[in-house]
């Protein structure tokens, strides 16, 4: 282990232009992640209103989350939320990427087309578009007038709301469905060249050699999106008009959040809420890889 | 190739004095610039920041004050504003909600203007009864730059088309009931005689419990009327809800009358409480016109004058001795009176009533003689002011509103929705203080 003091010297100024030349990023992720993380976890042991210094009061605000409606009612619209709008992403994702993987002339072009909604991704704009859509005067609704049928007010009415956030986030499936493309661009052949002489149809393959195959593809994905799913806050802030409304059927985690920190200045309940949503994100990150030895296949 | 230890620390030193001496000039030059320049920032529709940028460039034509202009609509404004009162860096004067001042003064990060009036604020020239706009516990945190009395709105089109007489300064809640029912058989279906007001706590819930001789908070901050009192209000919309003749609760979610995205100009309701005829008219083909908020059996009208919106100083601005003079600019200068004209609300003293007078618009003038009107009922009704909004108003103003559409959503009992906005708001109050 140990070298000489001139090769240990010299090793150590090594690895000093190492650091020199990660400083930036190492200073980013002390200043701008880990730093305010600390804070906040310090943040949510204290009453903070933003404006006057911290108070000391321990475990409190953890406490009083468990007895607030409100807060209870948005871990319940975020977990609807997470539960249908990631598989529901995956689904369209997959299904996308297999009818694109099929030597189609254009390729390019539909890849684009698909991936473009991904691309205007969480912007404000697209959710003020979904808002003109879904309202009562809106496109869906003329829409359906054609057919004579009188659509609700999908964003007014509280048992709807929520699943027009959710139609936004199946719609922007361009980013799996990039990585499903390129999973599927390196399954080898020659196992649908034998699966077609044992005479296995296209439904077969699809479930007994693509999926598994694709698996390690599936599970990052399901990952990512998860957790991307749990951080959602824009659609949510512009549909409703920033509020979570009609009666709180919108009020996703994030947004519940904000409300609380930036609203009603109560800075440390809402560190607390961070905290929380950074521990369940984490169990569901941990059940992820714990079950994954059970369906995911790697090809080694 | 490496960098020597050496090197890396002469890098670092530099790096060292070279911030060192950043910090060295900075104070002159932010100095130098403070005397001269202001940040401002306020909320608003198209209207009113037209008129501000046209009065601030007469400012600084008068001052040589340069003014940076920083405005925003009002959602997410004062999300905005404290994430920077946070951070130490707010702007130097800005608008403030004359229902917020209170719970700003109150964590003390808003300058007490008592040492700029008289000498640099002419606060006499405002009409007394809006002088105290921004004053919590007898001390000015804000200037009042408007004044105004909260009407009803209704389409005068829709009522003549009904063939239904418009509705009469006498009115009460009785007659705007049968009002909006009579106005919802007329204009047929999916339309509506009234909009659900239920949670409109300053346009309609205040003035009617002002009429019953209570109101929504007291002196202390603390609410002023019962659940009795919010059970029989629920109780009066719910009757309305049922009977079709105010709107459904779906139709809550797009009442923003800065953008013209509401019912109104759709011409989906007849009638509404609230501030915008001047905003809404020139968006409609209707007639709009206004109404004093229905009285109460005894005829009051319950109403509370409202100093419109105000101008604050933060105690961290940079140029208090400028945005005083901003602020004086606005109440004094007739240039700036000319510039501003109704769009921050009715004229807050004679000298910009008579200033303006010549030239305003026919929804001008019928904002400005129904304002004239409403603050002689006001006097007549001979009922206590009412108290400043306390702090924590706004959470409370947001349980309202969450109460009143868990009713009309049909997903809580009256009783359940008043017991939970009882407990919110008064959460909300006591954690406030």
């Amino acid at each position: 282990m140990s070298g000489t003091p001139v090769r240990k010297r010299k090793r150590h100024k090594h690895n000093l232009a190492g650091y020199a030349f990660l400083a930036p990023w190492l200073i980013g992720l002390f200043a701008f992640t880990l730093i305010p993380m600390v804070y906040s976890l310090y943040l949510s042991l204290t009453k903070f209103n933003l404006l006057t210094a911290p108070q000391w009061i321990g475990f409190e605000n953890y406490v009083r989350l468990f007895s607030d409606e409100r807060y209870l009612q948005s871990v319940r619209v975020t977990l609807i939320y997470v539960v249908t709008s990631v598989p529901l992403k995956l689904a369209a994702a997959l299904l996308v990427a297999v009818a694109l993987n099929r030597g189609l002339k254009a390729l390019g072009f539909y890849r684009a087309t698909f991936y473009l909604p991904s691309l205007l991704g969480a912007s404000v704009a697209v959710s003020v578009m979904w808002r003109q859509i879904f309202s009562r005067e809106g496109l869906l609704n003329q829409f359906l007038g054609i057919f004579g049928v009188q659509g609700s007010d999908w964003i007014g009415d509280p048992r709807y709301a929520i699943w027009t956030l959710v139609a936004l986030s199946a719609w922007q499936f361009g980013t799996p469905m990039l990585i499903f493309l390129a999973g599927l661009k390196q399954l080898p052949q020659d196992l649908y060249e034998a699966a077609a002489i044992d005479g296995a149809g296209k439904v077969t393959t699809f479930f007994r050699i693509t999926l598994p195959l694709l698996s390690p593809m599936v599970f990052f994905n399901l990952v990512l999106e998860t957790i991307n799913a749990f951080q959602t806050f824009t659609p949510a802030y512009v549909v409703s008009g920033g509020l979570g409304g009609p009666i709180d059927s919108t009020l996703l985690y994030t947004l519940y959040l904000y409300l609380k920190g930036f609203g009603s200045m109560q800075m440390g309940y809402a560190s607390a809420m961070a905290w929380v949503l950074f521990a369940v994100i984490g169990l569901f990150t941990a059940v992820y890889f714990w079950s994954a030895r059970k369906w995911v296949n790697y090809a080694d | 190739m490496s960098i020597s230890r050496r090197g890396l620390f002469g890098l670092a030193g530099g790096l060292a004095a070279a911030s060192v001496a950043g910090c060295g000039f900075a104070p002159t030059s932010s100095g130098g610039a403070a005397s001269n320049s202001l940040t401002f920032r306020w909320w608003g529709g198209e209207a009113r920041n037209k008129a501000y940028q046209a009065a601030l460039k007469i400012f600084t034509e008068k001052t040589g004050i340069k003014v940076d202009a920083q405005y925003s609509g009002y959602d997410g404004y004062f999300n905005k504003l404290n994430t920077e009162f946070a951070g130490g860096n707010p702007p130097d004067i800005f608008q403030m909600d004359t229902a917020l001042v209170s719970t700003y003064a109150a964590k003390g990060v808003l300058t007490d203007l008592s040492s700029y009036i008289p000498g640099t604020i002419h606060l006499d020239t405002l009409y007394p009864a809006v002088r105290s706009a921004g004053a919590v516990g007898g001390k000015p945190y804000g200037v009042p730059s408007g004044s105004g009395i909260a009407p009803m709105l209704y389409d005068k089109t829709v009522f003549e088309q009904a063939k239904i007489p418009v509705p009469a300064d006498t009115w009460t809640w009785d007659d705007f009931a049968k009002l909006a029912g009579e106005l919802s058989k007329a204009m047929g279906q999916g339309k509506y005689g009234s909009l659900d007001a239920s949670k409109d706590d300053s346009g309609a819930l205040q003035p009617w419990l002002r009429q019953r001789g209570k109101d929504l908070y007291n002196a202390e901050g603390k609410l002023a009327f019962t659940k009795d009192d919010l059970a029989e209000w629920f109780t009066f919309w719910d009757g309305l809800r049922r009977s079709g003749a105010i709107c459904p609760p779906e139709m809550l979610s797009n009442t923003d009358s800065a953008t013209g995205n509401h019912p109104l100009i759709a011409g989906q309701i007849a009638m509404t409480t609230g501030w915008g005829l001047a905003q809404m008219a020139p968006l409609t083909q209707h007639q709009l016109d206004i109404v004093i908020v229905p009285r109460g059996s005894n005829g009051k009208t319950g109403q509370a004058i409202s100093g419109g919106v105000l101008l604050s100083v933060p105690v961290k601005s940079k140029n208090a001795e400028g945005a005083a003079k901003l602020i004086d600019f606005f109440i004094s200068d007739v240039d700036a009176i000319k510039a501003m004209a109704l769009s921050r609300g009715i004229p807050p003293s004679s000298k910009a009533l008579e200033t303006l007078t010549p030239s305003l618009s026919a929804a001008d003038k019928r904002d400005v003689t129904y304002a004239q009107y409403a603050a002689e009922e006001v006097a007549k009704d001979a009922l206590p002011p009412a108290p400043t909004a306390p702090p924590g108003y706004n959470d409370a103003k947001t349980a309202l509103d969450a109460a009143a559409k868990q009713i009309a959503f049909g997903k809580m009992s009256i009783p359940d929705a008043v017991a939970q906005y009882f407990r919110d708001a008064e959460a909300a109050l006591n954690g406030a203080k």
